[in-house]
């Protein structure tokens, strides 16, 4: 018997060769659909669409004012338009309070995502290079990450944005020199808006430091006075005359362990007057000043907490807050918190810029800036001008005041505004807050080049080596010289030097001068 | 076509989609590793991964023959892979022996040794870091057995963070080893052990001669699959010692995971997979040759 034919879907009877057949063709479409090949290729068109929108007016006497004035005229262009903020995990509270202001001066909403922390985070801001999902408008990676959302097209050229509509990144407001430049720039060109200034300082007990016994017995001692130490050497001398295990007390709770480990490193480093690489883009760690360097922190480790190898930072602040120590490194947050009402370590805690090595006859200093966050925009994202004022506004001189009050969330000033300002002076103290301006003045970055994660974590492995008695210092730092050596003629020696070349320019200085002095 | 679906019985036929969903997600995967791992793929290069650079078996060559690191991190996983089998079976089959037989509050106490196999791994290594920190219980409580303050550095020695990766492995493990052997015990076929008995067999003759052959293709098979997952161990590394100090507690895992993630040499590392996935399977196959054997 023939079968009907009969052209209306929902009329045919259905046998089971025809189930097969639909089934399987739609499992087959299904798979297609989903897998990543396809989802490139539309988001490869999507990258054609997300083109420039048509100019809007820029009006306002302050860098949030032009950005919420211009994303209200913008965002009649796209009636409907909501933006999306990746963040990582713990920094909510530096955003969300100013998500509903934003939203009722513009009319777009703003959502925000946690997205893990460290590697975490990092690896989720890589994957969107991949997939190119425009999961996120905006999100603020390390400015260590520049360099690879950059190279891997995810992050957009802000600098004619920031010319348009002016972010105020230098003058009175602007971001403290030089994380202006390495916070916020590459190869000469700014990608990212930075929003947190993570200066290390040093951070002494204040009650042992201004101690008359303890001075009396120092002096002795030692035979000059006990104060903030100014050099390395100064600060050997403290933490070794504090440094008291049978009560419980030992003279530092550094960062020592792995990942931390070669931030301690390079800033011992650097302030001996040197620069990370020289002209060939040879580095520079593996001579007599590097060595000495790492054999510095060796002496050092000699006198601190047990724990300093395996310990993360939260164990040593704890500890540092707890009386287990006289002296540690810390980002800025940690004042803030301390100085809370009710905290252990409430008025115990005075702080100075992190110690430098007589180099001709002046002291260089040169302060770790390790991570710090700058909003950078997404290449994929629906609404991108809309994601850079967005940012703009919460990296505004007027609301990153409020925003590294916040509790929730771990931004640190970062302009020179917020020196003045008297509630971030109030959290943070006046006396911090005059540490942390000089110590992000003296400030120098993290190896912000194509293949840094892979560059500083090789050198904080050897420096761990080296630190743990494994091989010797000069060893260590041979072997970490060998290693970068592999990762730059991986990259290619000349295009690596060219981003060197623009890197070593925001360095602070004071390492300049030094190095000029050294000759 | 047609006469092909004829020939295709029914039941199989319905379940052909899923089996192409599953092939799919296999294969296609595949194909893509194996052509990433021919080239030198990193998003750093800003190119999608079907426009990197063809490079042929160079990552392989490097990886084999100049990685020092990967090298010396396959060695350790061995290292860490062998030891921690050999422990957890030799105590896997202890419990099974003391919990073979049934007495009162087996129940609760076979509960109770099955509860660390529970806890999320990042969890127990987490807790495993707070043991094993310098100024920890463990240190402590050594310090009370010889009357002195005692510092191990557990987790940042070379020699004792390996230790410490193993301990919280046993510790975790042991039960799943316990649960597969306890089978195997109690499946020895009874009238075999009291025909052993009556001819005058002593009890450790029993189980040397009789129950350990008997259960030697379910002690193979809790080897192997030990064997797998301890040659893809990462959390407890990451936890407690994150590799160091240096590269001296770094697995193949870690190792692969630092290369791609923060290093993103993606070809680098999809050839670094595929030499383990090589390992592992000739491994397997040895271990597994005389239990294939049997069942054939």
């Amino acid at each position: 018997m023939e079968e009907e034919k009969n052209n209306d879907l929902f009329e045919q009877k259905i046998n089971r060769r025809e189930l097969l057949k639909r089934g399987s063709m739609a499992a087959g479409a299904a798979i297609l659909l989903s897998s990543g090949v396809t989802g490139s290729l539309f988001a490869a068109k999507k990258e054609k669409k997300a083109g420039k929108a048509e100019g809007v007016k820029v009006v306002g006497a302050t860098a949030m004012l032009r950005a919420v004035n211009s994303a209200k005229e913008l965002a009649k262009q796209y009636p409907g338009a909501k933006l999306k903020v990746m963040v990582p995990t713990g920094s909510l509270g530096n955003m969300a309070p100013f998500g509903a202001q934003w939203e009722q001066l513009t009319g777009v909403p703003v959502s925000f995502f946690e997205a893990g922390y460290g590697d975490d985070y990092s690896n989720k801001v890589v994957q969107e290079a991949v997939a190119k999902t425009g999961q996120f408008d905006v999100t603020p990676p390390p400015p260590h990450m520049i360099p690879t959302v950059v190279e891997s097209k995810l992050a957009l050229d802000l600098t004619d944005w920031v010319a348009k509509y002016d972010p105020e990144l230098t003058g009175p407001n602007g971001v403290v020199a030089p994380l202006d430049k390495f916070g916020c720039s590459y190869n000469g060109r700014v990608y990212g808006l930075d929003t947190d200034g993570d200066a290390w300082s040093l951070f002494l007990r204040k009650d042992y430091l201004e101690n008359p016994k303890e001075q009396k017995n120092f002096k002795a001692k030692v035979g000059y006075d006990l104060k903030k130490p100014e050099t390395w050497k100064q600060l050997y001398d403290q933490v070794k005359f504090f440094h008291r295990p049978d009560d419980g007390f030992y003279g530092g709770i550094m960062l020592y362990g792995s990942f931390y480990s070669k931030f301690a490193y390079l800033q011992t480093f650097c302030s001996k007057g040197n620069y990370y690489f020289n002209d060939k883009m040879e580095p520079t760690f593996n001579s007599k000043d590097g060595v000495e360097a790492l054999q510095y922190l060796q002496d050092l480790s000699e006198f601190q907490h047990p724990g300093v190898f395996s310990m993360q930072w939260g164990e040593t602040y704890k500890g540092m807050s707890d009386g287990l120590a006289y002296s540690t490194f810390a980002w800025p947050a940690f004042a803030r918190y301390n100085n809370k009402p009710g905290n252990a370590a409430q008025n115990k805690l005075s702080y100075c810029v992190t110690p430098g090595w007589d180099v001709k006859g002046k002291i260089c200093h040169a302060t770790m800036l390790p991570y710090s966050w700058a909003f950078i925009v997404s290449r994929y994202s629906k609404y991108p001008e809309l994601g850079y004022l967005w940012a703009q506004y919460n990296q505004s001189p007027e609301i990153s005041a409020k925003a590294v009050l916040q509790d929730g969330g771990y931004f640190d000033p970062f302009r020179y505004s917020h020196f003045k300002d008297k509630d971030v002076l109030a959290a943070y103290t006046p006396e911090f807050m005059e540490v942390l301006l000089a110590s992000l003045q003296v400030s120098i970055p993290e190896v912000i080049l194509v293949g840094g994660l892979e560059y500083m974590d090789l050198l904080d492995k050897e420096v761990q080596a080296g630190l743990r008695g494994i091989k010797t210092a000069e060893k260590a730092l041979s072997d970490a010289a060998d290693r970068w050596e592999e990762v730059t003629e991986r990259y290619g020696r000349e295009e690596q030097l060219g981003q060197w070349k623009s890197l070593k320019s925001y360095f602070p200085k004071s390492v300049s001068d030094a190095v000029a002095r050294k000759g | 076509m047609k006469n092909l679906l004829k020939k295709i019985p029914f039941p199989i036929a319905l379940i052909i989609p899923i089996e192409l969903v599953m092939m799919f997600l296999l294969i296609f995967p595949l194909i893509v590793e194996i052509w990433v791992s021919l080239t030198n793929w990193t998003p750093l290069l800003g190119t999608n991964w079907w426009h990197a650079k063809f490079v042929w078996l160079k990552n392989y060559y490097q990886i084999i023959f100049t990685d020092r690191r990967f090298v010396m991190a396959v060695l350790r996983t061995i290292l860490i892979a062998t030891s921690c089998v050999v422990v957890e079976l030799g105590l896997g089959l202890l419990y099974g022996l003391l919990f073979v037989r049934d007495f009162k509050g087996k129940r609760i106490f076979v509960s109770l040794l099955l509860l660390p196999m529970m806890i999320i791994p990042l969890v127990a290594g987490y807790n495993f870091f707070m043991l094993f920190i310098e100024n920890g219980p463990i240190n402590q409580v050594i310090g009370w057995i010889v009357g002195r303050q005692v510092t191990l550095h557990w987790l940042s020695d070379p020699t004792l963070g390996l230790i410490t990766i193993m301990v919280a492995d046993i510790w975790e493990w042991t039960p799943l080893m316990f649960l597969i052997l306890m089978a195997g015990l109690t499946s020895v076929p009874q009238n075999q052990v009291r025909a052993a008995v009556s001819l005058g067999a002593r009890n450790f003759q029993i189980f040397r001669f009789l129950t350990i052959p008997l259960m030697k293709p379910i002690i193979l098979i809790a080897v192997v699959i030990r064997g797998m997952e301890l040659f893809k161990i990462f959390d407890l590394v990451f936890i407690l010692t994150r590799g160091g100090p240096g590269t001296t507690t770094e697995t193949i895992s870690f190792y692969l995971y630092s290369a791609g993630f923060s290093y993103m040499r993606m070809g680098y590392i999809a050839a670094g997979a595929f030499i383990v996935l090589a390992i592992f399977l000739t491994a397997s196959y040895y271990i597994l040759k005389p239990v294939v054997k049997e069942i054939a």
